[in-house]
């Protein structure tokens, strides 16, 4: 038996009034193509930072971008589970909420905890022996939370020093919660039990790792600074409690209670004091003067010279005034007995750069002999400018090896208009045909803009914009190397960042603005001052950080961005709050007269 | 594979099936351009290639959905307001009339509005535009077999709808409800 079906004639027949105009449906199409392209140019930025996509699509766009942005809420298709439970403890308002949560129940507890405390156990012995009691009950957890102290800080990211910072509120609330039921839960055992925390956990946020890994505007070293205070504001109360429970013996007679306490604080204030030199002896602009002024020689002269040519030029640039006769006494005994060989080009750049070469010492300089390497001026004129019949733009090689030669040039008058024509088309190659494109690029884009400049044909900055911060893009670095800092910019792709190249490059956004999706924060975070920065470091990372604040068009960092990166030190701070909270709402011990027993006192503080 | 090639690939079946959920011609009409460009241009988004058809058809229909989603939305607000529209704007948004309406046609055209979802989805993705049946199946992510199962079903019942005969599972569900 057949089965009648509807003829497919019909069905087409029935839809043809319903279809789309062919031509109309394309044009509306690639109109909205053409619409779309454009408002989705500024959520590139997205497509780098899924968690900063969680967090757009959980607060309002106004909360994170403080009315600056425009748009709707993002999607999370392409963000995976991981990534969105990663963005949700990651979030700026959520990991601040989590704190001030984790703060204020924390101090719920212990107070709920202090008001049914009745520590009746006084007697050192028994102390003891509740102690051990505890520790065999909570063993585990406490060995999870020493590995948790000694690894977490090693990884170095500073999602996980945060977390470790919450989990001591927890282990403070279990320590308390755990003394308190055993009927040891005074002043003394609970202010050494937190003065023992803190010292580990001091100690744990030193190491070198730690917080390097991300984004800070202070140095780290400030969380261990904050942990030790806390451990010499308790200092006293427990030094006081131990001679207030007057337990006999000579262990505790008379004053050793004390110098119990000044061992302590005489160990843990010079730490304290070397860690926040940087607060104590800021880079300031009259001690960067200072170090302009007095030039410190060092054992390799166009380092010393490299390092110091920045300061100079800041502090010229600032107007201080800065007296350079020593440095223009040291640049004479160069010129005069030529003493750093092969490093003489880089020391003449640096001083040219600076405005330290006289006119006189350009003959000086042109009079050195030609067979010299390096320094011959004659066969670099030669190779920089050769005979007009002969000239091709090819690059320039060597540019910080030869650069000096076409400083002492210009400044001589020795440069026609052709010259400077052609060393122009050679400069400009020298950019366009980069030898290593890997290595170099930031120092050799900022020397040949300025030496364009000097030969009075400035480079056209709107042309090379574009490829200039791309350069800054590909030599920005977000990854630590061994102990350093991320955030820094690379003199060489892959390997580590350079705090000299970090300074080349903010100069070079002076010149050609800052790439649309480098964040500074980054650079910030490289440059903040620290409390000890190898040789000349601490100069030039001021000096930097400086001119990075003074770049045209550049924002500062909000309020809540500076709370979300330092939320390990105010976590600090919170648990030291706690601590001292805990200790100081702790009974204090005292004897009982009648019954010769060491016993509490019920009130709480 | 280029725009033009994805627009015509998809035009046909993107409009029925979007239709199929029971959104008015000149409404779908915008949904479905609305979604191959917002498709289009979050195709990075798109995981796997986005180049293979099945890859793309499953993303297209996903931003379909969500489009549809909206719409429904801004239906729904759009009916707490109290709106004036000019006849003119009326005229010029509604569904061009038939040119020779007849009666069989509109007849088959109610049966088809009155078919069970999946059947209507075929049959408006399938013949709108004479799609083929793989194309189809693959912006429902479904087997070919099964898109031809549920054309046979369609015209089928669609049959017994024009003659005015009651299915089998009709004569079922009636007597239970008896």
């Amino acid at each position: 038996m057949s089965v009648k079906l509807v003829p497919e004639e019909d069905l087409r027949a029935a839809l043809r009034p319903h279809r789309a105009d062919v031509n109309e449906f394309e044009a509306g199409i690639r109109a909205r193509i053409k619409a779309g392209t454009k408002a989705r140019k500024h959520q590139d930025s997205e497509e780098q930072l899924p968690l900063l996509r969680v967090a757009a699509a959980v607060l309002p766009w106004p909360l994170i971008a403080g009315d600056k942005v425009a748009g709707g809420t993002p999607t999370l298709a392409s963000v995976t589970l991981a990534q969105k439970l990663l963005g949700y403890v990651a979030l700026p308002a959520i990991s601040l909420f989590c704190l001030a949560g984790a703060a204020l129940f924390s101090a719920a507890k212990i107070h709920g905890i202090q008001k049914d405390n009745r520590p009746d156990i006084a007697n050192e012995e028994e102390m003891r022996d509740a102690v051990r009691q505890w520790w065999s009950r909570y063993k585990w957890v406490a060995w999870l939370v020493f590995a948790a102290v000694l690894i977490l800080p090693i990884i170095g990211s500073t999602w996980l020093l945060f977390l470790l910072l919450l989990i001591s509120f927890g282990s403070l609330l279990c320590v308390l919660s755990g003394f308190a039921k055993l009927g040891v839960g005074n002043r003394l055992m609970i202010g050494q039990s937190c003065m023992t925390g803190m010292v580990l956990l001091g100690q744990a946020m030193m190491n070198p790792y730690a917080g390097k890994r991300d984004i800070h505007f202070v140095d780290q070293r400030l969380i261990t600074v904050v942990l030790f205070i806390g451990t010499l504001i308790l200092v006293p109360f427990v030094v006081s409690s131990k001679k207030r429970l007057g337990i006999p013996g000579p262990r505790f007679a008379g004053r050793r209670h004390w110098i119990w306490g000044l061992t302590f604080v005489s160990i843990v204030v010079p730490i304290i004091m070397w860690f926040t030199n940087q607060i104590w002896w800021p880079a300031t602009p009259s001690r960067i003067k200072g170090y302009v002024e007095s030039f410190p020689e060092g054992p390799f002269p166009s380092i010393t010279w490299r390092d110091w040519e920045i300061a100079a030029s800041w502090t010229i640039e600032e107007g201080l005034d800065p007296d350079l006769s020593r440095a223009r006494r040291l640049l004479a005994d160069e010129i005069d007995h030529r003493t750093s060989g092969s490093q003489f080009p880089r020391v003449l750049g640096s001083a040219f750069r600076v405005g330290l070469v006289r006119t006189d010492q350009i003959d000086q300089l042109a009079a050195i002999e030609a067979n010299r390497q390096f320094v011959a001026f004659e066969a670099i004129r030669q190779s920089l400018i050769p005979k007009a019949s002969s000239r091709q733009p090819y690059p320039i090689t060597s540019l910080n090896q030869q650069a000096w030669v076409i400083y002492a040039l210009n400044q001589s008058g020795q440069l026609s208009p052709e010259d400077r024509d052609f060393l122009e088309r050679r400069l400009l190659a020298t950019l366009d045909k980069p030898v290593h494109e890997t290595g170099d690029m930031l120092e050799t884009a900022l020397r040949v803009t300025q030496l364009l400049d000097v030969i009075n044909r400035p480079i056209d900055r709107d042309q090379y914009r574009e490829r200039v911060h791309q350069w800054l893009r590909r030599f920005h670095s977000k990854k630590t190397h061994f102990y350093q800092i991320a955030g820094g910019f690379e003199q060489y792709e892959g390997l580590s960042s350079s705090l000299q190249v970090t300074s080349y490059a903010v100069e070079l956004m002076e010149i050609y603005g800052i790439p649309d999706d480098l964040d500074l924060n980054w650079v910030r975070s490289y440059v903040r001052p620290l409390y000890w920065r190898p040789s000349n470091d601490k100069w030039i990372a001021a000096v930097t950080l400086d001119r990075l604040n003074a770049l045209p068009g550049v924002t500062q960092p909000t309020w809540l961005e500076k709370l979300y990166y330092e939320r390990s030190l105010m976590a600090a701070m919170v648990l030291v709050s706690l601590c001292i909270y805990a200790t100081l709402s702790s009974p204090n011990p005292t004897i009982d007269p009648s019954s010769n027993h060491n016993t509490a006192d019920s009130d709480v503080s | 594979m280029d725009l033009a090639q994805l627009i015509d690939l998809y035009r046909g079946p993107l409009l029925g099936l979007i239709a199929s959920w029971g959104v008015p011609w000149a409404d779908a009409m915008e949904i479905a351009q609305d979604s191959l460009a917002e498709a289009y241009l979050s195709r990075k988004f798109c995981r796997g290639d986005w180049e293979r058809p099945e890859v793309f058809g499953r993303w297209l229909r996903g931003v379909a959905r969500n489009q549809h989603r909206n719409w429904v939305r801004s239906c729904r607000r759009r009916r707490d307001r109290i709106v004036t529209v000019e006849p003119a704007v009326l005229e010029h948004v509604a569904v061009p009339p038939d040119p020779e309406p007849s009666v069989p046609m509109e007849k088959l055209r109610r049966a088809i509005d009155r078919l069970p979802t999946k059947q209507r989805q075929v049959i408006l993705m399938h013949y709108l535009e004479e799609t083929s049946v793989k194309e189809v199946a693959t912006l429902l992510s479904t087997s070919p077999k099964t898109v031809e199962g549920r054309l046979y079903q369609a015209r089928r019942a669609l049959r017994r709808m024009l003659d005015d005969k009651v299915s089998d599972t009709q004569i079922g569900k009636r007597l239970l409800c008896l």
